[in-house]
């Protein structure tokens, strides 16, 4: 019996502006199970770093959540919930690893200080020694050797890997259910990103964990991910299984991301226009413009739908756009 | 299939290394810091001496004839070259001899060193008060970015950094002590009925204590309560300032975001944020503490403090020049003291100075 | 068809319209100037009136007398463009010299280093004691003060000026125009000077306040600007014994006016500071 982690629906992020209003995220549904990644795929700029910091209540003003609920197992609404209560579920229940790492630590603190800073927060292993010998275990536990060193140092002495890993293993220092990486991996080295993936993969096997995976690439998805959700313009347009959708995308948007993807005797699909603007609230389908199949019924904007079991997508069209030979 | 590559962290070299970097780098402030000195004793001298104007006749008198005046400077031994006069000042200095107040005829080293406490006392406290103002103004500020209370804030902020020292001196004065008579008389760090305690330290209330003597020691404090809240207000708007801009900044950092991410409580949060700004406070607070060192000149004519600053001015007025090149030197050695601590201090406090590979 | 008269009062526009406050107070600015100059005041701000003596705000006498029957308001608005104009002097001054340093010390890096290390160090003295000792040693001539003003603000301009020059030298966009093959000279003028612009103009209404308060003090020690002159600073002076014994008018409505005034100037160069970000994106 598979235990869903976590349920979003409809999700909605406003940035108040001086004279507009851009609206950044617009309709996001999806669910991360125990066991499984999903992963969130979508050009920069589509909403998807947003909705997950909306998720968490990290979004700083002029952001606001403005709609939606997202429902975390055993918790409730994390959108609804008081602040005292999210933060008791941040780091404890719901991990988080952002893009930069060495944007996350603190330059000043050594690493030993943060990781006894998390524990404090969430009134865990008082003792300076107990919480050393946690620290040092989830050090090891991310694939450090000698991780009294970088225990004892600073960020500024680590490499990008490295400190990724460190990142990580701040937390999952609590355990959590829940990971959400947004980005974990860009602006690292190839090599550097595949250990990363690996490591963020062989955690949900190992314990039952899910993971909630940022990314504007598509490789990614298809090599880590069990679920994959797909967003253009805020809206979630596209969600199911990696394997039916890689291989039977329904959705536009979907068809045109893959048909870009170089492959030899394989022309490159052309996507014209751009991304609509975000200020002015839409009526019609997003990606109307852009898409070679729209008709009338298209202005009016789509809602997520059940094409086959557990494959949503948002488009007028009954079944969908087919991919073809892959 | 699991890829378990195990990392190492890159090896340091012997551990002392570490301590090799900071120590080159307090080497290098101490060499400026020499040669910063002489450069400070030339220009205090040069000063004076290439300065328009002619002190003699305004010593002398505008009665004075011209036989008097010359006596007078040759008296002075205004009348050597240029050349001749820097080597007798530099000579003098280096014995500690740095001449006699044309007014009192008292040597000028002693001078300093009777009104040195007094001045440091009042800057140390002033801008220990400034900074506590400040950084929690700008803090407030900073934290509530967009709301109403940054914009009290920064308005706050702003009417400190505007209003000249002398006058928010002069209105205090007006407020707290003809007003609402809480405060003393500016009559300088004593009332004038109680005897002073014996100079041992040369800090009033220090020496007050040491002599177990009560009654001077809450006066003398109840002395510094003005002084010290006049500047301690007026800098506090730099400091809020610049608290504000570095806060404002850093809480939109992403590493204020993990922290928040990892659960931490919105005091750590904030924290962790006010902790990146440690270096640039500590920056302006020598700054300040090195301008406030002659800026307090007037504030301490204003409560007849009776320190350096004060006697400068003094004999800035009557062309008293012994007096205003050996406070030009005082206060020279007393800035590069105070930036060469706190360029070595920030660099200490900073793990990525301090522990570079 | 837009030429660069229609652009600059455009850009006027959009700043007054942005910064509604800070373009009030440099309106009330310009019209206390010219009260100052040319209108005529209820009292001769220099003729003492010893039949009047000290007297409280009133009617007649808006903000009071001071204690040689002179009246306050008259003397504090007459003073403000004696005050306002030197200090507008000493800040072209710092302008005219700070500047073209600030150019030539931001184009060869090596030797300017040191040349900068020997302003910082010059930056070491209490510059309010180097102007004093200055201007009196003169015999309280005028032009010193506004050297005085210019000597203390000088170094700022040139830290200014060189930190940006330099770090917009070593931009993208420079190093693509100069890749291309434009000549120096063209590139300096075309592209650092306009963004090097908008950062001189937001320190010079700093400066302008620092001059005020500069102008202030030393009158206020009874150098540069000396009664029967009306100046600020020494109303606050003479006003200051007055005060201890609670006639507060004499001292606290030219003091006032100095607040006013710095305040405003601090107010439009954070508002041109933030003009510039805004337009320069």
């Amino acid at each position: 019996m598979t235990e869903t982690l976590l349920t979003v629906e409809e999700l909605a992020v406003e940035f108040v502006g001086h004279k507009s209003t851009v609206h950044a995220v617009n309709g996001v549904n999806l669910s991360v199970n125990a066991g499984e990644i999903v992963g969130i795929v979508g050009e920069s700029g589509c909403g998807k770093s947003t909705a997950v910091k909306g998720i968490l209540g990290l979004l700083q003003p002029p952001g606001k959540v403005t709609g939606g609920l997202a429902e975390f197992a055993g918790h409730g609404d994390l959108l609804a919930m008081k602040h005292k209560n999210l933060r008791k579920i941040r780091g404890a229940n719901i991990g988080y690893v952002a893009q930069n790492p060495f944007g996350s630590m603190n330059p000043i603190f050594s690493i030993e200080q943060q990781f006894r800073n998390i524990l404090r927060a969430h009134d865990e292993l008082s003792s300076k020694k107990l919480a050393r010998e946690r620290s040092l275990e989830m050090l090891t536990n991310v694939g450090i050797a000698g991780p009294a060193r970088v225990l004892d140092g600073y960020a500024h002495q680590l490499s990008g890997g490295m400190a990724q890993r460190v990142v990580i293993a701040m937390a999952m220092l609590l355990e959590p259910d829940l990971i959400i990486a947004d980005e974990p991996t860009t602006g690292l080295d190839v090599t550097v990103q595949r250990q990363i993936l690996d490591l963020l993969r062989d955690k949900v096997v190992d314990s039952r964990k899910g993971i909630l995976l940022v990314t504007h690439d598509l490789g990614v998805i298809a090599q880590y991910c069990d679920r994959v959700v797909v967003m253009y313009a805020g809206k979630v347009v596209e969600s199911g299984s990696v394997d039916t959708v890689f291989s039977d995308p329904a959705h536009p948007y979907t068809a045109a991301l893959l048909g870009a993807i170089p492959r030899p005797g394989h022309e490159l699909t052309r996507l014209r226009g751009s991304v609509p603007d975000l200020r002015v609230v839409p009526v019609e389908c997003a990606f109307r413009q852009r898409c070679a199949h729209a008709f009338d019924a298209c202005s009016v904007s789509p809602h997520l739908r059940e094409t086959q079991p557990r494959h949503l997508m948002a488009c007028h069209l009954p079944e969908g756009v087919g991919h073809g030979a892959s | 299939m699991t890829n378990n590559k195990v990392l190492v962290p890159p090896s340091r070299k012997a551990g002392w290394n570490q301590y090799f970097h900071f120590g080159t780098l307090v080497a290098k402030r101490l060499a400026f810091f020499i040669v910063a000195i002489f450069g400070v004793l030339s220009v205090s001298f040069l000063l004076v001496a290439l300065a328009p104007g002619d002190p003699a006749r305004v010593i002398a008198g505008s009665l004075a004839t011209a036989e008097q005046v010359d006596a007078i400077r040759a008296d002075l031994g205004l009348d050597q070259p240029i050349p001749v006069r820097y080597v007798s000042y530099l000579s003098g200095v280096f014995t500690g001899d740095l001449g006699e107040s044309y007014y009192s005829k008292q040597p000028v080293i002693t001078e300093i060193m009777d009104r040195l406490p007094s001045t440091l006392e009042l800057v140390f406290l002033s801008v220990a008060v400034a900074i506590v103002i400040g950084v929690t103004l700008g803090t407030i500020g900073g934290y509530f970015r967009g709301r109403w209370p940054e914009s009290a804030s920064r308005g706050f902020a702003s009417v400190l950094q505007a209003i000249p020292d002398f006058f928010f001196g002069l209105l205090l004065i007006l407020i707290f002590f003809f007003y609402l008579d809480i405060a003393p008389a500016p009559s300088g760090q004593l009332d004038i009925l109680i005897t002073p305690p014996d100079q041992v330290t040369g800090f009033v209330p220090i020496d007050a204590l040491i002599a177990g003597d009560t009654e001077a020691f809450t006066n003398a404090l109840s002395h510094l309560v003005l002084p010290v809240l006049t500047l301690g207000l007026v800098y506090a708007g730099y400091f809020a300032k610049i608290t504000r801009s570095s806060l404002a900044e850093a809480m939109q950092s992403q590493q204020v975001q993990f922290a928040r991410a990892s659960g931490l409580s919105e005091w750590k949060t904030l924290s962790y944020a006010l902790v990146q700004t440690r270096s640039s406070i500590l920056t302006y607070a020598g700054i300040i503490f090195a301008s406030l060192f002659g800026g307090a000149a007037i504030v301490e004519t204003i409560f007849s403090w009776n320190g350096l600053g004060q006697w400068a001015l003094d004999a800035i007025l009557r062309l008293d020049i012994p007096v205003i090149q050996g406070f030009v030197l005082v206060a020279g050695v007393i800035t590069l003291l105070v930036y060469t601590f706190l360029d070595i201090l920030v660099a200490y406090l900073d793990p990525r100075i301090n522990y570079a590979e | 068809m837009p030429n660069k008269a229609t652009r600059k009062s455009s850009q006027l526009r959009d700043f007054v319209q942005m910064h509604k406050v800070a373009s009030a107070g440099a309106f009330f600015i310009v019209v206390l100037i010219s009260v100052s100059l040319f209108a005529p005041l209820p009292f001769d701000p220099e003729m003492p009136n010893p039949g009047v003596g000290i007297s409280s705000p009133s009617a007649s006498h808006w903000f009071g007398t001071d204690i040689t029957g002179g009246d306050v308001f008259s003397r504090t608005i007459a003073a403000a463009w004696i005050d306002l104009s030197l200090a507008l002097a000493g800040t072209l001054l710092s302008l005219l010299i700070g500047v073209p340093l600030g150019l030539a010390t931001s184009v060869k890096r090596r030797w300017s280093d040191n040349l900068v290390r020997g302003m910082d160090a010059f930056q070491a003295f209490p510059l309010l004691i180097l102007a004093l000792v200055l201007v009196s040693l003169s015999g309280n001539k005028l032009y010193m003060v506004v050297v005085a003003i210019a000597l203390i603000n000088i170094p700022r301009y040139m830290r200014l000026i060189r930190s940006e020059v330099l770090s917009l030298r070593e931009s993208r966009f420079m190093e693509a125009s100069h890749a291309v093959g434009v000549p120096l000279p063209r590139n300096l003028r075309k592209h650092v000077l306009p963004n090097v612009m908008g950062i001189i103009t937001a320190q010079t209404t700093l400066t302008m306040a620092n001059a005020i308060v500069v102008i202030a003090t030393l009158s206020f020690l009874g150098i540069g600007v000396v009664p029967p002159t009306p100046s600020w600073g020494s109303m606050i002076r003479s006003g200051s014994s007055n005060m201890i014994s609670g006639e507060w008018w004499v001292a606290i409505f030219p003091g006032l006016f100095i607040l006013l005034c710095v305040l405003i100037f601090n107010q439009l160069s954070d508002a041109i500071s933030d003009f510039n970000t805004r337009t320069t994106r």
